[in-house]
């Protein structure tokens, strides 16, 4: 099935669609394992376009829940990650106009501005990731490892590698963007 | 701007470190530029999925911690499972909710005396198929026609009856997802603050500091075990046959919708009842006392259960805040005297007015903040917001304790578009008494992050006040505009 992605994705085909088919008859044992397969891919999402963590996690576990009572309308030939996606959006979507009704954050308007941006393809790849932060140099996962596995501040990665905060922050995202053409790549040689 | 900088300004926002100046010039450039906003989300979607894939998982090599963890992912594990307890619990609502629907649908049929002895005489045949003994185990009876999808066994903990509104910062719950507002049977609250525990039968339990509390129970029953400390609380008027417990371990009160307050120690317990009536229960002694309004019970080993009305002093005390009526509108008898021109707005309660300047540090230059108020809004709450001269003047109710958020904006003259300028945070313990207590407090006493504070070459700024009490609470919010001309 086009949702998972050959090879590299240990959510194997025949699981997935044995899993859809058992989750439609009610068994959330089976839709367990679709939520595990496809969590990350959803609260990435949201992640992406909301800056309170708590919401992000509120909000992926609202979108499961529509989305297992709405499995019969899943079409089988269609990405299982687009359409999580497609009811994040629009969870999203009514997040924000309650959110306006409260007050307004610039934050969160640059956030709402990008939340109709297209990047599935990138979404649709990310499970690439993981080859693509090998093939970076030992300092780059170092570094990564720093920032995102032990969760340092910028000002402690800035005294650690003795140099300036912008100079830190930039480094940070030409990896990211290292990342990101290299997903691409391999999205495209798949 | 070239092409550098405008890397820098989006790695700084992805990073959370711009600036308000650069979130706003962000803005204007991703006007100006749509193109970036695609490398924006791309770039945020990267930062997300490494912050997904790291999500508690310190220590570990990153190389291996990608993708190939999500079947031992213990923190996926546990969103999965609340997730499902989550669909269960929906489910059996649903479920009930369409059994209670199809009986009621059942159309009222006009009693006919033939169909009644048909009927009689069906419930005696039925009676005598069911008592006759049988070799075989008598089949399972058949499903409900309304339910479709097979309804696994109840898990046997169960989430989404209960929810926690954090009213302030539980720093180390023994509480299975300490992300989640939510509570779980199971869980262990040792609250680090004053705490509130709402049910889905919206039913308040107030933990005060100190506290160590219990969810326990199953889908019938519920307990909230009082190890220690002390609680108030409203409960909603329970089903027939239901109550929600609350033991201690020298006895337990059965509540069926009422306002109490429970205080246990190492000595013993003491249960006020403040309406209605609780069955209190004695665990060593085996005996059971009914508590009723305007009385309350100790429970202490080797000593029988007694009910004594609450001493004068005692009765006064009004159950917490929230779960009662609204009080009566505060007066404020005898206003500041502040010289006009000064600029007001009236809510509910009281009149709140801003004149003169914000005093604080580094805007001393900037006293003629002179403004007029052209927004006030205190949507749910609806407590008094005072802006005089360098203060603001609140006026909150005793028994609760406020962590409160100022978030200054800057505006333009339209009121557009509100860049968020500046956030602090102080708490407002106040005494345990009946009065409401008038807060104020200095701009300038305050920590901001940034020093730059309020610039004043924008049209008009805003201060919003939101309570952590609870999300409800979570908007209080004025613009005042500045008048430019009249500078």
């Amino acid at each position: 099935m086009s949702a998972q992605g050959p090879g590299t994705f240990p959510y194997m085909n025949d699981t997935f669609v044995d899993d859809i088919k058992a989750a439609r008859r009610g068994d959330l044992d089976a839709f367990g394992r679709l939520i595990l397969a496809h969590q990350d891919r959803v609260r990435a999402f949201l992640g992406a376009r909301l800056r309170d963590h708590h919401q992000v996690d509120d909000l992926s576990q609202e979108c499961f829940i529509i989305a297992f009572n709405k499995l019969e309308q899943y079409r089988d030939d269609a990405s299982f990650s687009a359409w999580l996606r497609s009811i994040a959006h629009n969870l999203l979507r009514n997040y924000w106009r309650q959110r306006k009704e409260q007050y307004v954050d610039i934050r969160d308007e640059i956030l709402e501005d990008v939340q109709d941006v297209d990047t599935d393809f990138l979404q649709d790849h990310i499970q690439h990731l993981r080859d693509c932060m090998q093939q970076l140099p030992k300092r780059s996962q170092q570094l990564l490892h720093a920032r995102y596995a032990d969760e340092k501040s910028i000002a402690d990665l800035c005294k650690h590698y003795e140099t300036k905060h912008s100079a830190m922050t930039m480094n940070l995202h030409r990896i990211r963007h290292q990342i990101k053409k290299c997903i691409e790549s391999k999205g495209l040689e798949a | 701007m070239n092409r550098q900088e405008q890397e820098q300004l989006l790695a700084d926002f992805i990073q959370g470190t711009a600036s308000d100046l650069q979130v706003a010039e962000l803005q204007q450039l991703l006007k100006s530029h749509p193109e970036l906003k695609q490398s924006l989300a791309e770039m945020l979607l990267i930062e997300q999925m490494l912050y997904v894939k790291h999500d508690d998982k310190h220590g570990e090599l990153l190389k291996n911690e990608v993708l190939h963890a999500l079947d031992d992912d213990s923190s996926g594990r546990h969103f999965t499972k609340e997730t499902i307890d989550q669909i269960r619990s929906r489910q059996q609502k649903s479920n009930r909710k369409a059994t209670r629907s199809h009986r009621r649908k059942r159309p009222a049929k006009k009693q006919d005396p033939l169909w009644i002895g048909l009927g009689v005489a069906a419930a005696i045949l039925f009676i005598i198929i069911a008592a006759w003994p049988s070799p075989a185990p008598a089949p399972s009876p058949k499903e409900s026609p309304v339910v479709k999808k097979e309804i696994k066994p109840e898990a046997p903990k169960q989430i989404g009856q209960w929810q926690q509104l954090i009213s302030n910062n539980l720093k180390h719950p023994q509480h299975a997802d300490q992300r989640s507002t939510r509570c779980y049977i199971g869980d262990q609250l040792k609250a680090s603050q004053d705490t509130i525990l709402v049910l889905d039968d919206a039913s308040e339990i107030h933990i005060s500091t100190g506290t160590h509390i219990e969810i326990r129970g199953d889908t019938q029953n519920s307990e909230i075990y009082l190890h220690s400390g002390s609680i108030k609380a409203q409960i909603t008027k329970q089903k027939t046959g239901s109550a929600i417990l609350f033991p201690t371990s020298f006895g337990t009160s059965r509540i069926v919708g009422t306002a109490f307050s429970l205080n246990s120690n190492i000595e013993g317990s003491r249960l006020e009842v403040y309406s209605g009536r609780i069955e209190q229960t004695h665990e060593e002694r085996k005996e059971s006392v009914f508590v009723d309004a305007g009385h309350y019970v100790d429970i202490v080993p080797n000593k029988s259960l007694e009910v004594k009305p609450i001493a004068v002093a005692v009765k006064k005390i009004e159950p917490p805040p929230a779960i009662i009526a609204e009080p009566e509108p505060v007066i404020i008898a005898e206003a500041p005297v502040i010289e006009k021109p000064f600029y007001e707005w009236s809510t509910k309660n009281a009149k709140a007015w801003f004149r003169g300047s914000v005093s604080s540090e580094g805007i001393n230059s900037h006293e003629d903040f002179e403004g007029h108020v052209i927004y006030a809004r205190l949507p749910r709450s609806e407590r008094e917001l005072l802006l005089a001269n360098d203060e603001f003047h609140f006026t909150l109710r005793a028994n609760d304790q406020y962590a409160i958020y100022i978030d200054v904006f800057l505006a333009d003259q339209n009121n557009k578009s509100p860049s968020h300028l500046q956030f602090a945070t102080f708490t407002v313990n106040l005494d345990q008494n009946n009065q409401w207590q008038p807060v104020s407090f200095r701009l300038g006493d305050l920590t901001f992050p940034h020093k730059k504070f309020i610039e004043v070459n924008h049209g008009c700024f805003a201060i919003r006040l939101r309570t952590a009490r609870s999300q409800a609470f979570a908007l209080q919010r004025a613009l005042i505009k500045r008048n430019l001309e009249d500078k």
